[in-house]
């Protein structure tokens, strides 16, 4: 009996163990979320490596407002489920802000608590149009939203006078979202859509849907989604020689894309947030995360480094850690960053920040001027 | 539809058929010994692709002919595949010999994720890209429906089909291995050594999948951490379709698998490609419950 | 420990840093074109498997076992390691807790005195604790289907989808409140259930659980793909809460109270599983788990108990979708892969098969731990994938051994 009593006094404290406490002064709890295990992780990675330079940053210079700060980082493998854990974890960790989540739908699924704890929420990478309509009123992204990019590829498109269009999709929240709205958008523009398809993601042989292109009069295939699965389509279409114009989205402007499909990828267009490696914050952040990680920065480095630096700099404006304080002055002030000199509109969209074609030239990303 | 176009179609779905039974193989050996789905023969030959880009780009540094680089990567490569799944079946599935079937289930699904994480951890979780080492031959480059990597793949697939058929039915050691897979007890009674018997199966398995993922990572031109797994579960369903525990069964199973993908895609959508594959798993085994080649056991009473 | 050990164990330990050297020795990254090398980490790695091989000689060696100390050990749990030393392993290995009655009701105790109070800790732990019950009531599923009815079913995640959407489809379309979307899906998923019996149970043993698997993924790749009906990947979400009375609850509150929601329909499914199990069906069910002919020679309908049975299971999974649709509020594909049917399996063999504490036992292991993992972080699933193989060569029945009923 005694041997069971010592269990059950182990048990109880130890439930009790996990009930977190209070901290009205000391540091600055923010959260961030992100997948950083699983088939997405290169997705959420370097932004949060970005918000962690920035912190390491302003901690080395005494902080924000005085008070360090201590970032909560939490994995969610871009699953909603997770994401609404993670979202309650920060909640009981008491953070002052969110910067995250990576995918749309994880964001949705945490933004469900965020809003009605009242927390803001910066977004590097959530894409999806809806989560800036209207319904959430502390959410803000540091990256333009589908609807954007998906405007700038039917621009595009047009201004080469193409009137049949392939759209294919990873099946994936983000790159269906993006095809979607670009058919949407073309059809509107009177271009035609000859194929609408998604393909899987990780497949190992897609020569059966560029044969499947092949047979339709398209000119040109759009593809939303990411690039592994954007080079391997690609190199099918150059090994099938067919000609015709390849468009695809931010989750390609990668330099994976063009280490992975080399010489495939020449003549290829992909939209991506406006060129920014000629600024000099941009050059700076780029040098600190070499110097850290030892490689090359992945997929919104610099959205997630804004992020950080327009939450902290709001904070520094605002004198105050307060929801309410925070979002004013982020809608009231612009900030300079890695991705330019941006401020938001009232929904929560970036300002000064939007997608640029590229074509890829030489093995490197050339922006195209309008 | 002209016949040329049939033949692309039935090429992409006769490539895509060799790349899973080169996985398939190796699974339905392990399974045909110890009745064990080896979830992480998936992992193995994530592994020996990374092995052989990692020597390949360390070779290269070294500056031996192009060539030799290739060679050496890739035996070493199947070698360290091979001790791998030694290791993996020394320290996760003998152990549990005795056991469930479920329970080794379970720790195969353990050491499934233990391998992607560790070289997830090891190497980095983006995306890589793998050398072009498929040679080009350029008789072949002149036909619209083929390619030289897919000749290369074939011509892979039909020898490792060849040799281990060879192996199975006319050498010591494999025939030992149907012995085993018939009836352990019995082949224990004959004098077979079991725990040798069984390390060879991993070790050969292993080695073909290892030369499975360089051929695929080299067709696709890329590798990652995460890609044993969705290969792995493709070529289980194969391996099943077919009749698993039996090699031509796998092989078997693998291109119709790879066809009815290629075709559906063509013919139907991209959207459910998978989902083909899938149901005709399912109607062929309403049909014949042990796979197509499967042998049907006769239940004694 | 003698000398042969000592052998075998640099031995081992050489094997490991030669086998794992290109691997972790050598880290390249082909994108920029560096190349990094880590002998550090492949000492690391020898001096790990020197003392890994030790542990795992000691553990494994041939000794004879004293059945007096072994009937002992049975009582003393985990605190008998360190009064017992080094045959503690050998005891855990070959003698099992047995789920005796009195254990049972201590652990109950010692579980739901913190568990009914739980809402009271904070938001995190609620939501977490309801992450645990929901994939309990999954496992309890597969307790039924495989524990119970002897069928490997590797697509639970399925029923799973087929609950959640039922409930969050009706819910956005008719703003159908939380009792009529309860049992709405619970039908569905009952129906479901006895549609995917039909060309199931002709089958046997791997064939079966194949077929699962593929039904699985079928489901997976059609909540995907047929967007005008499932909404997608995009998923549904703002899937209202029930109300309390009448009453819509704040976010605090509302988690609590689904969390108690949760704690009664797993209650009332282990009482159900329990009574159903003990009663003239779950006697038929054991006997055609364990010899089919058999029991058919003896007058049991095979066809007609397999299915019940595959349709109870898909029932209970049902139900676990909308809970979890309930306490996320917000629904995707991706919460229904095949991973989701992976780990019920996994809670139910680690937890010990058949036995109702053995599946709270293993959904606390294996949902409950992971989340404080977290402390891992990047090594999370490193950790997750080793605790799977040490559990299942230490125990592989299981945690809980399943009594027999004996009739005396």
């Amino acid at each position: 009996m005694k041997k069971l009593f010592i269990i059950f006094l182990i048990v109880v404290s130890s439930v009790f163990l996990f009930a977190t406490g209070e901290s009205e002064s000391g540091p600055i709890m923010v959260g961030v979320a992100g997948p950083y295990t699983g088939d997405l992780t290169a997705l959420g990675v370097s932004a949060a490596r970005g918000v962690q330079i920035v912190v390491d940053d302003l901690n080395s210079k005494g902080g924000v407002l005085g008070r360090k700060i201590k970032l909560v980082i939490e994995d969610e493998q871009c699953e909603p489920a997770q994401a609404a854990n993670v979202a309650a974890k920060f909640v009981g960790d008491k953070v002052v802000a969110v910067i995250g989540h990576s995918c749309s739908g994880a964001t949705r699924a945490g933004m469900d608590l965020y809003k009605n704890e009242n927390l803001v929420v910066i977004s590097p990478s959530a894409t999806n149009p809806e989560l800036t309509s209207g319904i959430y009123s502390t959410f803000f992204r540091t990256v333009a939203p589908d609807t954007s990019q998906a405007k700038t590829w039917v621009d595009f498109l047009q201004s080469k006078g193409v009137r049949n269009v392939a759209f294919l999709h990873d099946k994936g929240d983000y790159g269906k979202g993006l095809a979607e709205y670009a058919k949407e958008f073309a059809q509107e523009a009177g271009i035609n859509s000859v194929l609408f398809e998604g393909i899987t993601p990780g497949g190992l042989d897609y020569s059966a849907i560029v044969l499947k292109i092949s047979n339709t009069k398209a000119q040109a295939v759009v593809f939303g989604g990411y690039y592994p699965e954007a080079s391997k389509l690609i190199s099918q279409i150059k090994t099938q020689k067919l000609d015709v114009i390849f468009v695809s989205g931010d989750g390609v402007k990668n330099p994976g894309y063009l280490g992975i499909a080399k010489q495939d990828a020449e003549g290829t267009y992909v939209t991506g947030p406006k060129d920014v490696s000629g600024l000099d914050l941009a050059k700076k952040a780029r040098t600190q995360y070499v110097d850290k990680y030892g490689e090359e920065p992945g997929s919104f480095f610099n959205e997630g480094y804004s992020a950080a630096l327009v939450l902290f700099g709001a904070m520094e404006k605002a004198k105050s850690t307060s929801s309410k304080a925070v979002m004013a002055a982020l809608r009231q002030n612009s900030f300079d960053t890695p991705i330019g000199k941006i401020s938001f509109d009232k929904n929560g969209d970036v300002i000064g920040s939007g997608f640029s074609v590229y074509e890829v030239k030489n093995g490197k990303f050339v922006e195209i001027s309008k | 539809m002209s016949f040329e176009f049939f033949l692309k179609v039935f090429f992409g779905g006769l490539t895509k058929g060799s790349i899973y039974a080169l996985i398939a193989l190796g699974y339905t050996m392990v399974y045909g010994i110890v009745k064990l789905i080896n979830f992480a023969h998936g992992e193995i030959y994530m592994i020996g692709a990374f092995t052989a880009l990692i020597l390949i780009e360390a070779l290269t540094v070294l500056n031996m002919p192009f060539v030799a680089i290739i060679v050496c990567a890739v035996l070493v490569a199947m070698v360290s595949a091979a001790a791998y799944g030694y290791s993996m079946e020394k320290i996760a599935y003998k152990p549990v010999r005795s056991a469930p079937r479920l329970s080794a289930l379970i720790s195969a699904i353990g050491m499934s994720l233990f391998l992607q994480n560790y070289v997830r951890l090891a190497q980095t979780s983006s995306f890589l890209s793998f050398p072009k080492i498929l040679p080009t031959f350029q008789f072949v480059e002149k036909v619209s429906y083929l390619n030289s990597s897919q000749i290369i793949i074939y011509f892979f697939t039909v020898i490792i089909m060849i040799g281990l058929t060879w192996y199975v039915n006319f050498t010591k050691t494999g025939v030992s291995m149907r012995a085993l897979s018939q009836d352990r007890v019995m082949a224990m009674l004959m004098g077979i050594k079991v725990d040798k018997i069984i390390s060879i199966t991993f070790m050969i398995g292993s080695a073909i999948a290892a030369l499975g993922g360089i051929l695929v990572s080299a067709y696709i031109g890329q590798i990652n951490f995460y890609m044993g797994f969705l290969a792995g579960i493709k070529a289980f369903v194969a391996a099943v379709l077919g009749g698993i525990g039996n090699l031509p069964g796998a092989v078997l199973g693998s291109f119709i698998l790879g066809f009815s993908e290629s075709f559906g895609t063509i013919f139907v959508s991209s959207d459910y490609e998978d989902v083909f594959a899938f149901i005709l798993l399912i109607l062929i085994l309403l049909f014949k419950p042990s796979g197509i080649l499967g042998a049907s056991e006769k239940e004694k009473v | 420990m003698n000398r042969n050990s000592i052998h075998t164990a640099i031995f081992t330990a050489i094997w490991f840093a030669l086998i794992t050297f290109i691997i972790v020795g050598v880290q390249v990254n082909t994108i920029d074109g560096s190349m990094q090398w880590h002998p550090g980490r492949a000492v690391f790695i020898a001096i790990v498997s020197f003392l890994l091989s030790l542990l795992w000689q000691r553990v494994f060696t041939v000794q004879d076992i004293d059945l007096t100390e072994a009937k002992n050990a049975r009582n003393t749990f985990w605190i008998g390691y360190f009064t017992h030393g080094k045959n503690i392993f050998r005891k855990i290995r070959t003698v099992g807790i047995e789920a005796k009655k009195k254990h049972k009701t201590v652990l109950l105790l010692i579980i739901s005195i913190p568990l009914l109070f739980l809402p009271l800790l904070g938001l995190y732990q609620t939501k977490v604790i309801t992450s645990v019950l929901v994939f309990m009531l999954l496992a309890l599923s597969l307790n039924v289907v495989v524990g119970l009815g002897g069928m490997l079913n590797l697509g639970v995640a399925s029923f799973f989808a087929v609950g959640a959407y039922t409930y969050a489809l009706l819910n956005y379309h008719y703003h159908v409140g939380f009792l009529i979307g309860f049992i709405a899906a619970a039908l569905v998923s009952l129906i479901t259930g006895v549609l995917v019996a039909l060309p199931v149970i002709r089958l046997k043993g791997d064939y079966l659980a194949i077929v699962t698997l593929a039904f699985g993924e079928i489901v997976r790749i059609v909540l995907e793909n047929w967007s005008s009906f499932t909404f997608g990947p995009s998923g549904i979400s703002n899937v209202v809460r029930p109300k309390f009375f009448g009453m819509t609850l704040n976010l605090q509150h509302v988690t609590g109270y689904i969390y108690y929601i949760a704690f009664i329909v797993v209650v009332l499914a282990m009482f159900f599983i329990n009574r159903l199990e003990h009663s003239h069906y779950g006697r038929s069910w054991e006997a055609i788990r364990e010899d089919g002919l058999a029991s058919q020679a003896m007058g049991v309908d095979l066809a007609k108990t397999k299915m019940l049975i595959f349709a109870i299971g898909a029932l209970l999974a049902g139900v676990a979708g909308v809970v979890l649709a309930i306490s996320t509020g917000y629904i995707n594909p991706k919460s229904f892969t095949f991973w989701q049917s992976i780990i019920p399996l996994c809670i139910i063999v680690l937890g010990g098969m058949g036995t109702m504490s053995g599946v709270l036992l293993g959904a606390i292991i294996l949902v409950w731990l992971p989340e404080y993992l977290r402390v891992f972080s990047d090594y999370r699933f490193l950790v997750f994938g080793i605790i799977l193989v040490v559990m299942m060569i230490f125990r592989p029945d299981g945690l809980i051994r399943k009594t027999r009923k004996e009739y005396q």
